[in-house]
């Protein structure tokens, strides 16, 4: 019986070198991609998350596309666009030999009618804030009014769409990146059932028509989406892969590891403590970038004694954030001093938070606790995740040493710490924000009275009226003029303690060319090819 | 014997209502709703989203609505993942972990009785106190680190496996071992136990006085009293093979059932907990069925009881 | 299956200097050399572990204590097994680690003992309806899987080490009560507690003194068997993240940390997994031997 099983075990192992799933893929232009989780939906209506986008970059095209180098804008399903004087009406110019899937031309209309499926009340769709800036969106949106025709979205033909927007929004064709404009065969859903209907089948394999690069194959859950070559698309000659794999495996270790055995061309995050391996020994494997999202702690302004100021700018001013990212993240984050990551669209903040622990002290002995006497404890709320607990240990570390106050750490389940977060139940929370776009809006809108994603409780007028001035206006200099003053105001009053920018340590192997990293970290997957490698 | 079956069939009825019952509020009450997510949605999307699943009613209506569903079999749709149904995703996931499951209890059964049955042949000496070491590393070793120095040696370093995945007859090896290591262990301690016991009858000395040799009176006399107590243990163990082990899921990328236990339960996809709760509860009670009913065949003074 | 019916403890009317069952247990556990290393190695653990949580600077360090310059380092001079990623002693985090380990194994252990115990005597003692009521309850928890369960515990209440023993402990009552409860039964139905019947003892009398001694043979194994594997659920949930909080550790979370970095840091795995694989091996040799001496037909004379 142990014979058979040694002998059994030795076959299986095989003689010899096998090829590699990764090298197989280079010979057949088939790239296999590490998407980091099981993706919930790909209908953009539905979908939440990056994991779903990168999905329905391949299958769908929206009106414009951005560069996969410096994500500047493109034309996509729209060859040209012409912005009136006022930045208030946009017009849209739509390829005569766009196509869906399954032949049909793209026209006006699907966008038309994507847009009016995206806002409407009863499809409950997650993004829809998205379009707000077309005239009358929100109105619709909420319910009140019925009429789309008062929408700002018309189809002037089949081949010119026309948006008519309520302010001018200088950065309208960045958000159209945004999978939330992408177009939709609406025809096509209603076959399967109710449009609003987010359980609609559309999207499985056999039934998913869209008009991107690639058609969908096969759609295994938590085992594999393949995608391929589309013979309708219109530029289907620059398309060099032939099909894509997406991987869901969540977890990174696993995720790592099928990349050292040669399963994977890429995978996007490897994990932290390999971090460093792979950039001192084998650094033509990773590729290390900065991305649009800042990592930061949220004070919940409400609850004593983080109602005072000076509590909260002593807290942000008594830690090293330096000795974080170099001995905990070790992928190459930047400590940040403030909110928005630097150079987004051109914008970076010029007010910094001084660490100074001198001045943190002082700080705090004039709110009422000299040398941390009496200083209640306070709870640090974070989400299970390795490294959220270390930084947590570290920082509740540092201020014990430059503070002396004591911090409790708490960690919750995700859904139970989304649920303290959102109800403001909390002291201190970690927190962590995606630009959707690349425009300093996306960061400080969060921050105005009332905001979804504020929860912290802190309101300022000067703050709001400042945003709301930068949105009102298409003049890039005053906007930014405005921006600034409002981040200044944030960072004086700090309801957040920016800690570090986020970035990408992406593995990828030699045979994947032509992609080029960004702070979206997008795919243009019509520039991705393999070549086999040459040994 | 027919009456027996029945009977306990329709002891089961009440107790999947009760677990069905328990997982329901249980599931309700907790903090965290499965609309809850770091982009915050808006009040009124998130009213329309609960709308469409019947969210919004009173607790109490939707369990009955809920019980009335599970009655005619309909286990609801999944909220982590739109348009798919929980039926669906089990259907699709189950015979994965049903596969996995048995190559593990291969594993556990061939490992494990071998150890455990040479070890109590010869009891004390080192053909005890070895294998039932080398055994005893499956409940020394915990899962997840026994997965990774696994693949980390077979597939990494002699690259005889692929790292993770699910798609060749290969890919199954290391993860069955991986899975199957814990029972094997756990298999082989019962079996050394439960043949010890038999071994000192008065019978098998009979045997042994006419000149049955080892093998003979292990396989022959000794096999059907010895093997009761791990027959016992493989009833509910299966049952937790078979639902998939989520820490080998994950490690290994396997698209199995165990792994949906447990992110559910953290997506709060109320009716795919339900779903997995009832599908598991109902695997379990089987098989402790066949577990007392193969028992029962094993050792007839038992059927009386 | 079962372990049979042992002799009654009844004081012998002449102390001749027979041997008691205990004493001949005893005497049988010592001579397994297994055993009693496990009962040896288990001690020294114990002890060491309960020193290292009364006086924590033992080591010279702290088991919080970070230095996040240092960052992880091999065994050295300075830090005899090493640091973690944040520059935490590792032999200092270790025998912390194992104290609570140690008192999460024993607590829960204890916990199950309980509920199980009197569960199961009161099954098997009260028999018919009441017994199958009962268990059925075990049943319908049996069937509810361990995850799902743990995980609606602890979201519900929170995390902090007691509900770890309540949650853990809840779980292998289950087991203990089905042992329990059939070892009643055989127990039941044997001839001295007719005679006590017989004799006019009331029940309590006779569940406590006659019916619940002689189930300590099993009860103790059973026990001693269920230390690991309430160690090892531990580590489990530490690997879902819900265990032991930071910055306390337990072996669960040296090993789920060590596991994470073991191609890069490898002794922050090796030591921890060694210790525990050791305490685990330890402990169930010590139950196997305990079940060995307490068996009485196992003995080969």
């Amino acid at each position: 019986m142990c014979w058979t099983l040694v002998c059994a075990t030795l076959l299986l192992g095989g003689c010899g070198k096998r090829e590699s799933l990764a090298e197989i893929g280079a010979r057949t232009q088939e790239l296999r991609l590490n998407n980091e989780s099981e993706p919930s939906s790909i209908d953009p209506a539905v979908a939440i998350g990056t994991i779903e986008h990168n999905v329905m970059l391949a299958l769908l095209e929206g009106l414009v596309t951005a560069d996969a180098q410096d994500l500047s804008i493109q034309p996509g399903a729209a060859e040209k666009w012409d912005i009136s004087p006022d930045g208030l009406i946009y017009t849209f110019h739509l390829r005569k030999n766009g196509r869906w899937s399954n032949g049909e031309p793209v026209t006006a209309r699907d966008f038309l009618e994507s847009y009016r499926r995206m806002l409407m009340p009863t499809m409950g769709s997650q993004y829809s804030y998205m379009l707000y800036p077309l005239k009358n969106a929100e109105a619709f949106n909420l319910g009140k009014i019925t009429d789309f025709d008062r929408v700002g979205v018309k189809a002037l033909d089949d081949d010119t769409l026309q948006l008519t927007l309520h302010d001018p929004t200088p950065c309208l064709l960045a958000m159209m990146i945004h999978d939330s404009w992408f177009p939709v065969p609406v025809r096509v859903i209603r076959k399967y059932g109710a449009i609003d209907d987010r359980t609609n089948p559309w999207t499985r394999p056999g039934n998913f028509v869209g008009n991107g690069p690639f058609v969908l194959k096969e759609w295994r859950m938590n085992s594999h989406i393949l995608v391929e070559k589309s013979p309708t698309y219109w530029n289907m000659k620059q398309v060099r892969l032939n099909k894509i794999y997406f991987d869901p495996t969540e977890s990174i270790d696993t995720a790592e590891r099928m990349f050292r055995s040669r399963q994977l061309h890429s995978v996007p995050s490897a994990p932290p403590s390999k971090v460093a391996f792979y950039r001192k020994y084998k650094p033509d494997l990773i590729n290390v970038y900065p991305l649009l999202a800042t990592y930061f702690y949220k004070i919940n302004v409400t609850r004593p004694p983080m109602n005072d100021k000076r509590v909260r700018q002593a807290l942000a001013m008594a830690i090293d954030r330096r000795a974080i990212t170099e001995t905990i993240m070790r992928a190459g984050e930047e400590p940040a001093f403030y909110l928005t990551p630097p150079g987004t669209a051109g914008y970076t903040c010029q007010t910094k938070v001084k660490e100074d622990i001198a001045a943190a002290r002082q700080l705090l002995a004039e709110a009422g606790y000299p040398g941390g006497k009496n200083f209640p404890t306070v709870e640090v709320l974070f989400n299970t995740l390795q490294y959220h607990k270390a930084i947590a240990e570290a920082l509740q570390e540092m201020w014990k040493k430059n503070l002396n106050i004591n911090v409790i750490l708490h960690n919750e389940e995700w859904k139970v710490y989304l649920s303290s977060m959102h109800h403001l139940d909390y002291y201190m929370g970690r927190a962590g924000w995606n630009g959707d776009y690349v425009d300093p809006s996306t960061f400080l809108d969060m921050f105005v009275t009332g905001g979804g994603n504020n929860e912290t409780g802190w309101s300022n007028a000067g703050y709001d009226r400042l945003i709301k001035e930068a949105s009102n206006t298409g003049n890039r200099a005053a906007r930014y003029a405005a921006y600034q003053k409002a981040e200044r105001i944030l960072m004086d009053e700090m309801p957040i303690i920016p800690l570090y920018f986020y970035t990408r340590p992406r593995l990828l192997q030699p045979q994947m060319r032509g992609w080029h990293p960004n702070v979206l970290d997008q795919y243009d997957f019509k520039s991705i090819y393999l070549v086999p490698e040459t040994n | 014997m027919f009456r027996f079956i029945a009977r306990r069939f329709l002891e089961t009825i009440p107790v999947l209502f009760v677990i069905a019952t328990a997982t329901f509020f249980m599931m309700r009450l907790a903090p965290g709703g499965p609309f809850d997510s770091e982009k915050q949605v808006s009040p009124e999307v998130r009213a329309r989203m609960e709308a469409h699943y019947g969210l919004d009613k009173p607790l109490f209506q939707q369990y009955l609505l809920q019980m009335n569903h599970l009655l005619h079999g309909n286990l609801g749709p999944s909220f982590k993942y739109p348009g798919r149904t929980v039926n669906e995703i089990i259907a699709d996931a189950f015979p994965v972990s049903l596969e996995l499951g048995g190559e593990a209890l291969a594993v556990a059964l061939v490992l494990g009785l071998g150890a455990g049955m040479i070890a109590s042949l010869k009891q004390n000496s080192a053909w005890d106190h070895g294998p039932m070491g080398l055994a005893m590393m499956g409940l020394c070793v915990p899962t997840f680190v026994m997965g990774p120095l696994l693949i980390s040696a077979f597939a990494l370093h002699l690259n005889w496996f692929n790292a993770a995945g699910w798609f060749f007859p290969r890919d199954r090896v290391l993860p069955a071992l991986t899975l199957g290591a814990f029972y094997a262990a756990y298999i082989a301690r019962l079996a050394r136990g439960g043949f010890l016991e038999v071994l000192n009858q008065d019978y098998i000395r009979t045997a042994r006085a006419k000149g049955a040799g080892g093998g003979r009176i292990l396989f022959k006399h000794a096999f059907r009293g010895g093997i009761l107590p791990v027959v016992s243990f493989l009833g509910p163990a299966i049952a937790g093979l078979l639902t998939g082990s989520f820490v080998v899921e994950t490690i290994f990328g396997i698209p199995g059932l165990g792994r949906y236990f447990v992110t559910a339960a953290f997506n709060r996809d109320y009716f795919m907990v339900m779903g997995s709760v009832l599908f598991y509860a109902c695997f379990v009670v089987v098989l402790n069925l066949a577990a007392d009913i193969v028992l029962v065949w094993l050792n007839p003074k038992l059927r009386f009881e | 299956m079962t372990n049979p019916p042992l002799i009654p403890n009844i004081e012998p009317a002449d102390s001749t200097g027979g041997v008691s069952f205990w004493q001949d247990a005893w005497h049988r556990l010592w001579k397994n050399k297994l055993a009693f290393f496990g009962l040896v190695v288990i001690t020294l653990l114990a002890v060491m572990s309960v020193t290292a949580a009364l006086f924590p600077k033992i080591t010279g360090y702290s088991y919080e204590q970070q230095n996040l310059a240092l960052g992880p380092m091999p065994p050295s001079h300075a830090h005899w097994l090493g640091t973690d990623p944040l520059g935490r002693d590792l032999l200092a985090r270790l025998l912390y680690g194992g104290g609570i380990s140690l008192l999460v194994g024993l607590c829960a252990t204890g916990v199950s003992l309980i509920i199980g115990v009197i569960y199961g005597a009161v099954a098997g003692f009260a028999g018919g309806k009441t017994d199958m009521v009962m268990m059925r309850v075990v049943d319908i928890l049996y069937a509810l899987p361990f995850a799902i369960f743990v995980i609606l515990l602890m979201v519900f209440f929170g995390q902090n080490i007691l509900l770890l023993f309540v949650a853990i402990g809840a779980v292998e009552w289950l087991t203990m009560a089905r042992i329990v409860r059939s070892q009643v039964m055989s127990v039941k139905r044997q001839e001295f507690v007719e005679a006590a019947h017989a004799l006019g003892l009331g029940e309590t009398r006779i569940v406590f003194r006659h019916i619940i001694p002689n189930l300590l043979g099993p009860i103790i194994v059973f026990a001693t068997l269920t230390v690991p594997e309430v160690i090892l659920l531990e580590s489990f949930l530490s690997f879902l993240g819900l265990g032991v909080q930071p910055p306390h550790s337990s072996w669960g979370v040296l090993i789920k940390e060590g596991a994470e970095v073991m191609e890069e840091y490898p002794w922050l795995l090796i030591y921890p997994g060694a210790i525990m694989a050791l305490t685990l091996f330890s402990l169930n040799f010590l139950g196997d031997g305990l079940r060995d001496a307490l068996d009485v037909r196992g003995s080969k004379d």
